[in-house]
């Protein structure tokens, strides 16, 4: 899958409690598919995509499009992995922090992930995105929209209500995410090129 | 960075692993692609960006180390023991990449953590044997430093090098500890091609030896393994000492260079996991240091590895030289020595002090010439093999050296004990282990006694040359006619007597249930780390025998602060299942070792939780005898403590004496008189005496006598010796402590005595004779009595109905927002690395267990972290109690700094009577203006203080 054919390897991680449908999540992004079962996660796992993002530059016009290798890290949600899983957070450069629309506690709990990834992801404010799945049980919901929303700009963090079940904003989830990657890559690109400009700068005076 | 993976079963370990494999692949590739990105890539910032190395600095800036998550659990899974499943899957791992390849090369470190676990163990009971483990793990890594030294480092161009390719140097050095591990990382990659074999086999030795030292980080790990993996344990008594001359000469240098180097690699932080894995390694680190003291000791050795590495620091070029026939003499000084204790106990004379060599100094010589060895030939076999190693038998990595075959080692593994002609290699890893006892080393199960001879013979000629290594296993004998040439007699007798005398010690334990042993053996694993500090988890062992099942999980599973008595005695098994019913009882794990760990607090004991009555919520507490070992602890520290409740009666006799010559403090040890019962059940004692330098300023550790069975009036006639300069004495205690070896690893106090050795006379003729002295009840040590613990900022609030407003219960929340800490105490020198571990009891189970980052280098450390915890009806609030602890988070080790109850403190919960509900005036102060204000935070800043155990008492 990985032959090295591409220019970034960008590796996301999905987390949340367990059941919510981080695997089904991932399984639909990049299969398309959809397994009702619920089968739980042994620790970690990973999926992987290659996409190809294009940046929708300044005067709307997209510039080439660059090959992205997706490496999609599904983490078990059990509290029994969790000193495992944790772990993993260190190494993914975003995240996707899922809850069930059909679980308050799930939701409840998402405070308690922010915080985890807080402690452990490569840096303070990484780039998260909030999903709430299960969008298509609509019956079953218990989980209102503006709460989730509120909570999710208090972190400020993009929100999307997500079906593994029928794919609704999936593929928007995830490139979303991707999107949030790439900007900061960019501005590091920016500060660099700032940085750069100054030094040249100052070594001209 | 280890993490504690007892929980899981071998299938998950085995997806697991299989996951990570494949993630290993793909960091392959991108590497690869890394590699390549220069040539295509003019501009910087998107080289930057295309490597991903703006991620990887990032994250290193943030936790300081570039440690793959991936490689964290693959390390962590390492230790545990093998299945044979999982040794078929490393086979298969074999064929693949350099990246597998270091995979293996864990696997093969392994073994050799459990023989330092097992030494540790059996030193601590038995003897200062702990030290030559310690020392087996330094030659470990002195290994690597010279492989190092060996091969030039691969250049790797890739960005990420750090991080990705880094994952094995990672790992290694994650193991080791040592700083080293990116240097002898390389060395092993040569090594891994195949078809090096022959031509790289020195290289692949020095790499050989570089695995083994990575699995000390491991021993928490393992020792869960053990619970799991019964088998693994029996093997590694074996210890082959013997070195011929030639070794000494050739081999020796090299040996002591590698030590020193792994002093320094000790000095020097460690890169890799060892640094940040508080909970499964604890060993490390401290093995290092422990090392050091060793080295301190056993300098004669040493010195020449000043030379070849430039380590110098503790060897001065000139002791070089002398170093290969002090090593000699030494060794036959030793013999003389054990003779004299085997035969006649009474050779107390004072010259056996002048003369340095006591027998523990030799053995750990010894020891390390082994270890030494066997490192070696484990590496040498090639990294591959390793892989199959990886099942964490100490055998296997004498097994790969040998044999060079996977299937060798497997077969060893399967055959643990088997004595074939492999058994031989078989018997030579096992040597590494013989730290744990003099006796011990020696000997193994009696059959291994002329393994034992096979194995001295292998070691030296693995060192001699790796390419004919081979050769001498398959020729045992033609072997041991060398040695028995080319050795010094005296090695050979050094063996004999002692050999008898390990039977007997480790046979009756041995006999025990596989799986007791395993507790043990992971119990002892941890002990070379103890000594410097403890480790909570290795207390898991504790419950072996004679525990109340009950217990056994307890500890197992979470460790929690248990109040235990002043004393910190447990004193009975049955106390302690009150302990742990009452609510989070503590096991305690090693009973002796009090002072030894943490100086911080002697008393404290850890134990699993078990579940209390408590309507919070109920976790399981599931673990079976298979999470005992995982205690690894993340969080744990340890509190030692004593198991007996004996009444000290009786006396010491011994001397002290400082050489100047030496620079060595000499304690001679000669007996105890009518000491006091431990076990009342069996009438019996089976003492050693165990001293300490305190305050424990320098770091000197422990030194231990070996262990006189069934006999409360022991003659020991042993010399425990510090390394330390006269001057340093003035202000120290000498600490000498009679404990009851308990088989299980509950050792009971049997008395101490202390002395000034500020006001020693040092030149008094009449003082460097045998005197006797009273034992003396336990004094509270400094530790406990450390007064100011700093003091934590914390917000509580209760929430009766969190906005998310299930409709299900009327619960609230307890929101706990930890903000900081002023003022914490410095236990490590200047250096603390602080965390907030929050358990609200009575629910002590893992789950209910959260707690903040730790935060670096300040005795002021901000956390800002909010605990949730939910299930709360109102009435619960006067029942449950906040316990909040700070912790010192150390490499492998945490040690207790202080902490918070804040609750009631009316002393019962839920009606039953509970230590924990102890908190102070501020501390109910808190809690009470938490429940009148319901969606409110308050505040307050509380002192810390000791959370222990003088409740126990009763």
């Amino acid at each position: 899958m990985s032959d090295g054919d591409y220019d970034y390897l960008i590796k996301f991680l999905a987390l949340g409690d367990s059941g919510v449908g981080k695997t089904s999540l991932l399984y639909q992004y990049t299969d398309g598919k959809f397994n009702s079962k619920f089968i739980t996660t042994v620790g970690i796992d990973f999926r992987e995509k290659r996409v190809v993002y294009r940046a929708n530059g300044p005067d709307g016009i997209s510039g080439r499009g660059q090959r992205i290798h997706l490496q999609l890290w599904d983490t078990a949600g059990q509290e029994r992995f969790r000193s495992l899983t944790t772990a993993f957070f260190r190494d993914a450069m975003g995240f996707l922090l899922l809850f069930d629309l059909t679980n308050e506690q799930s939701f409840l709990n998402v405070r308690n992930w922010l915080s985890q990834l807080q402690t452990h992801a490569y840096c303070e404010n990484p780039d998260i995105v909030l999903c709430g799945n299960k969008s298509d049980l609509e019956d079953q919901r218990t989980v209102k929209e503006e709460e989730a929303k509120e909570l999710a700009e208090k972190y400020g963090i993009p929100y999307f209500e997500t079906s593994a079940a029928n794919g609704a904003n999936v593929s928007k989830a995830v490139e979303t995410l991707l999107d949030l990657i790439m900007k900061r890559m960019e501005r590091n690109l920016g500060k660099d090129k700032y940085q750069q400009n100054f030094i040249r700068a100052s070594a001209l005076h | 960075m280890m993490i504690d993976l007892g929980f899981l079963t071998e299938e998950e370990q085995e997806a697991i692993m299989k996951v990570l494999q494949r993630d290993a692949e793909l960091k392959r590739s991108e590497e690869e692609r890394v590699r390549h990105l220069p040539t295509k890539i003019n501009d910087d910032i998107q080289l930057k960006n295309m490597s991903g190395q703006w991620f990887y600095d990032a994250k290193s800036k943030r936790h300081k180390d570039k440690i793959h998550g991936a490689d964290i659990i693959r390390a962590s899974l390492r230790r545990k023991p093998a299945t044979m499943s999982e040794l078929s899957w490393n086979r298969s791992d074999k064929i693949k990449n350099s990246w597998v390849n270091n995979v293996n090369k864990e696997a093969v470190v392994t073994p050799e953590l459990f023989g330092i676990q097992e030494q540790a163990e059996e030193g601590e009971a038995e003897s200062s044997l702990s030290s030559n483990a310690s020392t087996v793990t330094l030659d470990r890594l002195q290994e690597r430093s010279t492989k190092a030294a060996v091969s030039p480092a691969k250049q790797r161009k890739n960005p990420f090098n750090d991080s990705i390719l880094p994952d094995d140097d990672n790992l290694k050095s994650r193991e080791s500890g040592s700083g080293i591990a990116g240097l002898s990382w390389t060395p092993h990659e040569d090594s891994l091609s195949p078809s090096k074999d022959s031509q790289s086999k020195t290289k692949s030795l020095n790499s050989g030896s570089e695995e083994p030292r990575q699995t000390p980080t491991e021993p928490s790990d393992e020792s869960q393994k053990p619970t799991d993996q019964p088998p693994v344990p029996k093997a590694r008594k074996v210890i082959c000492k013997i070195t011929d001359p030639k070794m000494q000469k050739d081999a020796a240098l090299p040996k002591l260079a590698k030590r020193t180097n792994q002093v320094n690699g000790a000095s020097t932080p460690p890169r890799g996991i060892l640094k940040r894995s508080s909970s499964s390694s604890s060993t490390d680190s401290e093995v290092l240091r422990v090392n050091q003291k060793l080295d301190a000791q056993s300098k004669n050795g040493v010195p020449t590895s000043a030379i070849l590495e430039g380590v110098a620091e503790k060897n001065s070029p000139t002791e070089v030289a002398e170093d290969n026939s002090q090593n000699s003499l030494e060794k036959l000084k030793q013999v003389r020595f054990s003779y004299n204790i085997g035969e006649s106990e009474q050779l107390q004379s004072p010259p056996l002090h002048q003369g340095k060599e006591i027998r523990e100094f030799d053995l750990l010589e010894f020891d390390d010439n082994n270890s030494v060895s066997n490192t070696g030939r484990s590496g040498a076999p090639g990294n591959e093999q390793s892989l199959a190693v990886k099942p964490s038998h100490s055998s296997s990595s004498a097994l790969d050296s040998n044999v060079t075959g996977r299937d060798v080692l497997q077969e060893n593994m399967l055959v643990l004990n088997s004595h074939d002609a492999e058994g031989s290699s078989l018997s030579v890893t096992e040597t590494s282990q013989p730290e744990k006892s003099p006796s011990v080393e020696l000997v193994t199960p009696t059959a291994f006694s002329s393994k034992i001879l096979l194995n001295n013979m292998n070691v030296p000629t693995v060192d001699e040359t790796s390419p004919n290594k081979s050769k001498p296993h398959l020729n045992p004998e033609s072997e041991l006619l060398k040695n028995a040439i080319d050795q010094p007699l005296p090695s050979a007798k050094t063996e004999s007597p002692q050999v008898p005398r390990a039977d007997l010690q480790q046979g009756s334990e041995e006999e025990l249930n596989p799986v007791l042993m395993a507790l043990k053996r992971s119990a002892d694993r941890k002990m070379p780390s103890k000594s410097l500090e403890d480790i909570s988890s290795a207390t898991s062992n504790t419950g072996k025998v004679d525990i109340p099942r009950e217990e056994l999980v307890l500890s197992a599973e979470d460790v929690s602060t248990v109040p235990s008595k002043p004393d910190n005695q447990f004193s009975n098994p049955e106390k302690v299942k009150r302990l742990s019913k009452s609510v989070p009882a503590f096991l305690q794990e090693e009973s002796d070792d009090r002072e030894t760990d943490t100086a911080s607090e002697s008393s404290y004991s850890f134990g699993k939780v078990k579940k209390s009555p408590s309507s919070l919520t109920n976790l399981s507490s599931s673990s079976g005898m298979a999470s005992l070992s995982s205690v690894s602890g993340s969080v744990m520290s340890i509190y030692s403590g004593d198991f007996g409740n004996v009444d000290v009666k009786g006396n010491i006799q011994f001397a002290i004496d400082y050489v100047e010559q030496l620079k060595e403090l000499h304690v001679f040890i000669c007996q105890c008189k009518d000491l006091a019962i431990a076990d009342v059940k069996k009438q019996r004692s089976d003492p050693y005496v165990k001293s300490y330098l305190l305050p424990e300023k320098y770091k000197m550790g422990k030194r231990k006598t070996s262990v006189r069975k069934k006999t409360v009036n022991p003659v020991f006639n042993e010399i425990l010796r510090y390394k330390i300069d006269k001057d340093l004495l003035k202000n120290q205690m000498l600490n000498l402590s009679v404990w009851h070896n308990d088989t299980f690893g509950r050792n009971s106090f049997l008395g101490e005595v202390e002395v000034d050795l500020g006001t020693w006379d040092w030149n008094d003729r009449v003082k460097k004779q045998m005197s006797w002295f009273p034992l003396k009840p336990r004094t509270p040590t400094a530790a406990l009595e450390l007064e100011n613990r700093g003091e934590m900022k914390v917000a509580l609030q209760y929430v009766p109905e969190p906005a998310g407003g299930k409709k299900i219960s009327p619960t609230g929340e307890v929101h706990i927002w930890v903000k900081g800490c002023n003022d914490l105490p410095l236990l490590r020198g200047n250096r603390l690395n602080s965390f907030v571990k929050c358990t609200i009891l009575p629910d002590t189970s893992r789950k209910s267990r959260q707690k903040t980052r730790s935060v670096a280098k300040t005795t002021n450390p901000v956390f800002n972290h909010t605990m949730v915890y939910d299930g709360f009806r109102p009435e619960d609030l006067k029942e449950a109690c906040v316990e909040l602890t700070v912790w010192d988070h150390n490499k492998l080790i945490n040690h207790f700094l202080g902490g918070l109850r804040i609750g009631l403190g009316t002393g019962k919960s839920y009606g039953t009577e509970v230590d924990w509900m102890d908190s102070t005036l501020n501390e109910t102060a808190l809690w009470e203006r938490m429940m009148k204000s319901p969606n409110t935070w308050v505040e307050d800043t509380l002192p810390l203080r000791m959370l222990m155990i003088a409740k126990l008492t009763e």
